[in-house]
């Protein structure tokens, strides 16, 4: 590393951001909960970029406190295998009982899984394709 | 805010072409002003609500704002080449391996060209954060107190809330 300064560049790919077309709501919150950091910043960073307000959470338990503390959300996306008292399938399903208006959509690096894909708004296998992903919740919050 | 709150490794520029000396040989440079370079603040605090609005606060008054819940989250960040972060902002107690003096600690043997600030409550995050504000791109958008105000409303929702 240099002892100049941190490195610039960026790792995510800005076509993405390109590729999708304007949000019709571009005041929507999207949570997301990740417990890989990399992953939930690229993320966030892409979404914000698309005109979202997005609020990180790194477990189930964060991404709880934040929905208990009435933060206005319209989109939950959650990676499924984290740890904490609950991972990401079962706070999918609490979200679903508890904020029936609320999209979820779920993410997994174990493959895909209809199951989940039938019950909420969206499934994503990961490494997912960003571009496609912003396109869903375009799709999702228009 | 006691000099205990505010640790810095290093002083910050907001326009690269415009630096001083500071003691490390660069120099002085007297380009025409280029446009200021957006400075990416690492955000390193384990109670969400906290974090949500700090972050929120920086972006608003123009900082890049990447987020960590832990210091292992933070040395991830840090750690990893294609990432960039000028400035580590960090609360003290934190669960996991290291507290935020011991990732201070880490940065400056690490990374030294990185500033480092630590707050270790509320209040002095927010004051800490508007001090940012103050040399930020953009103006500050509301005061400190303002920050303090809705992360209380939000942590006395979240505590009314059956679980």
């Amino acid at each position: 590393m240099s002892s100049a300064g941190s490195v610039k560049v960026r790792a995510h790919s800005r076509a993405a951001a390109a590729a999708a077309p304007a949000p019709a709501h571009e005041q929507a919150t999207i949570l997301i909960v990740e417990d890989d950091v990399l992953v939930r910043a690229m993320a966030a960073d892409e979404l914000r970029e698309q005109g979202y307000s997005v609020v990180e959470a790194a477990s189930a338990d964060e991404a709880l406190s934040v929905l208990h503390s009435n933060v206005g959300v319209d989109l939950l996306m959650t990676d499924v295998r984290m740890p904490g008292s609950l991972d990401g399938a079962a706070l999918a399903r609490t979200v679903r009982a508890e904020y029936p208006a609320m999209k979820v959509i779920v993410a997994s690096g174990d493959g895909p899984d209809a199951g989940l894909a039938d019950k909420f708004d969206g499934f994503f296998a990961k490494p997912y394709d960003v571009a496609r992903l912003v396109r869903h919740i375009h799709a999702l919050l228009a | 805010m006691t000099s205990r709150d505010l640790f810095a490794t290093s002083t910050r520029f907001l326009l690269e072409e415009d630096r001083v000396d500071l003691g490390h040989g660069e120099g002085v440079s007297t380009n025409a002003t280029p446009p200021p370079v957006q400075e990416t603040v690492l955000v390193v605090e384990d109670e969400v609500l906290v974090r949500m609005v700090i972050s929120d606060y920086l972006r608003d008054c123009g900082y890049k704002v990447i987020e960590a819940s832990t210091a292992d989250e933070a040395l991830a960040v840090l750690q990893h080449l294609d990432v960039s972060v000028d400035i580590v902002f960090s609360d003290i107690e934190m669960p996991g391996a290291m507290d935020g003096f011991a990732l201070s600690t880490w940065v400056r043997r690490n990374r030294p060209d990185l500033e480092v600030i630590l707050a270790g409550s509320v209040p002095r995050a927010a004051n800490a954060a508007a001090e940012l504000c103050d040399s930020g791109p953009l103006p500050k958008p509301y005061s400190p107190q303002t920050v303090v105000e809705r992360i209380r409303r939000l942590m006395a929702t979240r505590a009314r809330k059956p679980r």
